[in-house]
């Protein structure tokens, strides 16, 4: 395998640009990295980061931080009230920071809250203007929530439109989660579709690696062998490989054409090196030019083996 | 001289012209005829823009009813310039032949390059000027000052105030308002040093001038950017007609100018610049809430009826211009939920925040916009069609805000147009996050690079949009290429040789030095001894044999300087200067034109000098190493690109799945046309001469070869193309010494055709072409 891969590198001539970008790079990214402060002190127990590296602060629902220890310390036994704002917490509400910025990690959960409720989509309104009405509308009630502004009215208002829209509400989560589906569907495929064309191409230049290696043995080996003068072998071979290149092209098409899986570029075949030199050599090549003429020519031989 | 081709006549301001220009011309009418793009390739130093500038022209005072007009665009300031001049000349021919025209052309720069202002032009910074421009100009600024718009009630009110009466304006500015007439400059060739004199003279500003008086011109000389970089082009470009003539001279690097104007590069900085900007830009919007909330009002308003009229709001102010947004999409109204300002604001933040959060992840991140939208979606519930307007409402909002110290906004307005463009193609970008500068880097740089990996995206408008493209260079081989790149189809594809009545340049192919070591600069024996040397001795030998100049080019600035250091420890570059001064080309700008200053005064008094350069640098670009101060051009390996650059990856993995480019293809295409233009740097004109000479086992290879312009290629001789040091040395001293004896100069009717050979030879050819 890796023996291949070294030599799918030669054919390229450039040697180290073959690696496969996805090898070296991790597509996509699922995870987020959680912010930690160069810092960091526990506002709660004082500690900081100097004496205690490990130390790890999480965000409490009410926006406050405390490190990991405190939280243990604090809330291992039960429900018990925040030490900076007194509101009851739990042990497993503490969530570590997202965001650099309290004040948007605190928006980013009530967006999640309210993103919830108001999932109305463009095809559920009648026309644009109302559409973007009603985007307005739900960015008001959040805003209202993370300026703290009528909160108990908005909440309320909330409720009621919860309420009032519980189906539409259902349907489009449903909507949602189904498009999700998909599109990681589609996604997936695309992907794999993407690994078989790397694959194929790799193939391919393998192929055209040993052909073309295998000709140019069986040239020297007719060179040896055949009686007739260097130029007229010359000549002949390179009609034959010609015939034989656009045969397999023709092939090569067909099978695109049979396979509409294969892609699109395997149709187009760009010329090698070898197909360029000869035809090159061909539009140079001229029968009756003196200088091609051996002056004499070889004796016929009874074997000759190449070794 | 005058002659026709087919019905046209044509006024050339020389007395006798190059057989290729001529067929250049022949084949330029073909394609404006056909109203279809053309891919040209013209060897350097014969005279492409002044042949495409005559024909152009008398194909517009031809079909003068027609009005085509003629987009000329170039890389650079100079060229710009150069390209004036010669329109000039041309119209001046053109009018002492007795023909009475119209005609009026002009360039377009920046406001650093026209300004008269004597304060703002002292300013050397292009981002100052703009700045400082826009303090005294903006519509804001002269209606606080009691001007109003449109030139009518411009009689200054003798009851001006004194507040007023202390806003400062440009004078040249408001004496150009005050003119009623549409076009207020008379119909002329402008060169750049033109406009000033004449806005200095009407006391009007050049580059307000300038851009009023495009719409009326025959022929506009701008950059490239001005079309291709969509901040700028929807500006500037945006009134011209389909049917104008796009020309893009030098154009051999098009496709990486499309590429950086839609790439965007995010780091750490930059973000936190923007989020200083927000923090602004929030701090304003509850000042003017308080002190004017009627204009908050306004454009909320506005908004909600749609971005349409926004758009006709457009003028001079909307200086922040948008990336390209599909037409349809302009159609649309902005999305409820960034249409106040405080929900735009609070977006803005949010996304920067989220952005933030990204640059902190420690491994190599590639992913598709598509999977980007979606990780924002699910972590801070950002929708796609906000963020597709977030650059053209960050610009309304400015507006309103009456910003004009846009300096502190630059950074957010970058962060605006990732959010437009990433959420508006899904394909031909990618982004790549890479939290350290190098792979044995310890300390985390990281840069979230977004990049375009189609190069026809952005030039796919103008393709669009204009019925005639004219691409054209010295060097565009292979020709296919760039259509395939580009995405557009040639009606006429077409290089052209050189027609020589001495053979004035001689190109070889070293392939093994005097020991018959191979050389290259592969990778794996870059840095082998045997092959530093060989390079060292090739270099020596040619000071020795060559007069006055050399010019060395070399794949890298890394490599050459470790090839240097190498030689200095042979003692190779003592040995060296024994026979030239040797001058390096570094990334500074202003150290590289000291070298090449000295460069030139070595080889003008005799003495004789080397210059170290790199094939992507400045010099192999823009500087002409005519006559003696290039006598031989020597390639140091085949400039290949960085291969192991993720970016560069991913485009080639683009251009293979998507315009079925091999890797291998694409990468040898753009190498070789980066030495085919380091070469060609030698050769500008007919009767100079020059040596070129390609220093790498693989440059004799068929795939290679191939891939050089005609013109050089038609000059390689088969037993040049694989020569040792010693051969190449040989036949160097032969052909300096050919070119060395005196030169009957009776060039006609081979090199150099008068009307009578056009009459009888072009007529040949047109009847061959038919046949």
């Amino acid at each position: 395998m890796i023996a291949q891969q070294r030599n799918a590198n030669r054919t390229n001539g450039f040697g180290r640009s073959q690696q496969n970008t996805s090898t070296s790079i991790r597509q996509g990214s699922a995870t987020v990295i959680s912010y930690q402060e160069e810092d960091a002190q526990c506002p709660v127990c004082k500690s900081d980061k100097y004496l205690t590296p490990n130390l790890k602060l999480l965000v409490s629902p009410c926006f406050h931080k405390m490190c990991e220890s405190c939280i243990d310390r604090l809330f291992s036994a039960g429900p018990a009230p925040c030490p900076i704002c007194l509101q009851t917490l739990r042990k497993n509400q503490f969530m570590s920071q997202i965001f650099e910025d309290l004040n948007v990690e605190k928006e980013v959960r009530i967006r999640k809250k309210v993103s919830r409720i108001f999932n109305k989509r463009p095809e559920d309104f009648s026309s644009l203007r109302t559409y973007n009405d009603y985007l307005e509308e739900v960015e008001d009630i959040t805003f209202n929530l993370i300026n703290e502004v009528d909160v108990a009215e908005t909440e309320a208002k909330m409720a009621r439109y919860e309420k009032e829209n519980k189906d539409s509400i259902a349907a489009n989560e449903a909507r949602s989660v189904n498009e999700m589906k998909k599109s990681s569907y589609q996604e997936e495929i695309e992907k794999q579709e993407k690994e078989q064309r790397l694959a194929d191409y790799r193939r391919q230049l393998e192929e055209e690696k040993l052909l073309k290696e295998r000709e140019k043995l069986d040239l020297i080996r007719e060179l040896a062998t055949s009686n007739k003068p260097a130029h007229a072998v010359l000549a002949t071979r390179q009609t034959s490989t010609l015939k034989k290149s656009s045969a397999l092209r023709q092939q090569r098409d067909a099978n695109a054409q049979r396979n509409n899986l294969l892609p699109a570029w395997l149709k187009t075949s760009i010329p090698t090196d070898v197909d360029m030199k000869e035809a090159a050599d061909l539009e140079n090549f001229d029968p009756l030019g003196l200088e091609y003429q051996d002056p004499t020519t070889p004796s016929i031989m009874t074997t000759y083996n190449d070794p | 001289m005058i002659f026709n081709i087919d019905d046209l006549t044509v006024h050339f301001p020389y007395d006798k012209i190059y057989p290729e220009q001529y067929h250049y011309m022949c084949d330029l009418k073909k394609a404006l005829d056909a109203q279809g793009h053309c891919v040209l390739e013209m060897p350097s130093g014969t005279g492409k823009t002044v042949s495409l500038l005559a024909l152009i022209v008398a194909y517009q005072m031809h079909h003068r009813n027609q009005q085509r007009k003629l987009v000329y665009c170039s890389r650079t300031v100079p060229e710009i310039e150069k390209a004036l001049a010669e329109l000039k000349r041309l119209i001046a021919y053109r009018q002492s032949c007795g023909l009475e025209e119209d005609f009026f052309a002009l360039g377009l720069t920046s406001r650093k390059n026209l300004c008269l202002h004597p304060v703002v032009s002292k300013e050397r910074k292009n981002r100052v000027v703009d700045t400082k421009c826009r303090e005294l100009t903006a519509s804001w600024v002269r209606a606080a000052a009691g001007k109003t718009r449109g030139g009518e009630a411009t009689e200054a009110p003798p009851e001006q105030t004194a507040e007023q009466a202390s806003i400062e304006l440009c004078g040249f500015y408001e004496q150009l308002e005050a003119t009623n007439v549409p076009n207020p400059i008379p119909n002329g060739v402008y060169t750049l040093e033109d406009l000033k004199e004449y806005g200095k003279r009407m006391k009007f500003c050049p580059y307000y001038l300038s851009r009023r008086a495009i719409s009326f011109a025959n022929v506009v000389i701008y950059s490239y950017h001005y079309l291709l970089d969509p901040k700028v082009a929807d500006l500037v470009s945006k009134e011209l007609s389909k049917d104008c003539i796009v020309v893009f001279d030098e154009a051999h690097n098009i496709d990486n100018v499309c590429i950086e104007s839609l790439s965007i590069d995010l780091t750490r900085p930059v973000l936190d610049a923007s989020a200083r900007s927000v923090a602004l830009l929030a701090e304003r919007i509850e000042e003017i809430k308080r002190t004017d909330a009627e204009k908050l009002k306004r454009e909320y308003s506005r908004l909600v009826e749609g971005l349409r009229d926004a758009s006709a709001a457009r003028d001079e102010d909307s200086y922040m211009s948008n990336p390209v947004l599909p037409d349809d999409l302009l159609k649309e109204a902005v999305p409820g939920n960034i249409r106040r300002a405080e929900h735009f604001v609070a977006f803005l933040r949010r996304f920067i925040e989220y952005l933030k959060t990204r640059l902190r992840v420690m491994h190599v991140v590639a992913e598709t916009p598509v999977s980007f939208l979606q990780h924002l979606k699910d972590v801070t519930y950002i929708e796609r069609k906000p963020l597709r307007f977030c650059a053209e409402r960050l610009t309304s909002l400015v507006r309103t805000l009456e910003l004009s110290d846009l300096d502190d906004y630059g950074s957010l307005q970058k962060v605006a147009g990732f959010a437009t463009l990433v959420s508006t193609y899904d394909k031909g970008f990618l982004l790549i996050l890479e939290p350290f500068e190098t792979d044995t880097a310890t300390v985390p740089n990281p840069i979230l690079h977004f990049t375009c990996l189609d190069a026809s995206l952005a030039i796919r408008p103008v393709f669009e949009r204009f019925s005639t493209v004219v691409i054209t260079s010295g060097t565009l081989s292979p020709l296919d290429m760039y259509p395939k790149i580009l995405d557009f189809s040639a009606v006429v594809q077409e290089s052209y040789s050189m027609t020589l009545t001495r053979k004035c340049f001689l190109p070889m192919m070293i392939t093994r030095g005097s020991d018959q070591v191979a050389i290259s600069s592969k990778f794996e024996v870059r840095n082998d001894p045997a092959v530093v040397r060989n390079f060292g001795q090739i270099m020596v030998e040619f000071a020795k044999a060559v007069p006055d100049g050399i010019v060395c080019f070399f794949p890298s600035y890394l490599y050459m300087e470790s090839i240097v250091s190498m030689w200095n420890d042979m003692g190779i570059l003592n040995e060296a200067w024994k026979h030239k001064l040797i001058f390096v080309e570094t990334p500074d700008a202003a150290e590289t034109t000291l070298a090449l200053d000295n460069y030139r005064k070595a080889c003008d008094n005799g003495r004789g000098a080397i210059l170290l350069s790199v094939a992507r640098g400045k010099v192999s670009e823009g500087i002409d190493f005519d006559h003696n101060y290039g006598r031989a051009v020597i390639m140091f390996g085949i400039p290949y690109q960085y291969t192991e650059s993720r970016i560069l990856k991913a485009r080639l993995e683009y251009l293979r799945d998507n315009h079925h480019i091999r890797e291998n293809d694409f990468l040898t295409f753009d190498a070789m046309r980066h030495a085919a233009q380091c070469v060609g740097r030698v050769l500008r004109g007919k009767t100079d001469y020059g040596l070129m000479v390609f220093v790498d086992k693989r440059f004799a290879r068929a795939d290679k070869r191939s891939k050089l312009p005609k013109w050089i290629n038609e000059n390689v001789m088969d037993a040049s193309t694989n020569l040792s040091t010693d051969m190449a040395i040989a036949s160097a001293k032969k052909f300096l010494r050919s070119m060395a004896q005196p030169y009957d100069a009776n060039q006609m009717g081979i090199s150099l055709w008068s009307v009578k050979d056009i009459e009888t030879k072009g007529y040949k050819r047109s009847t061959v072409i038919a046949k």
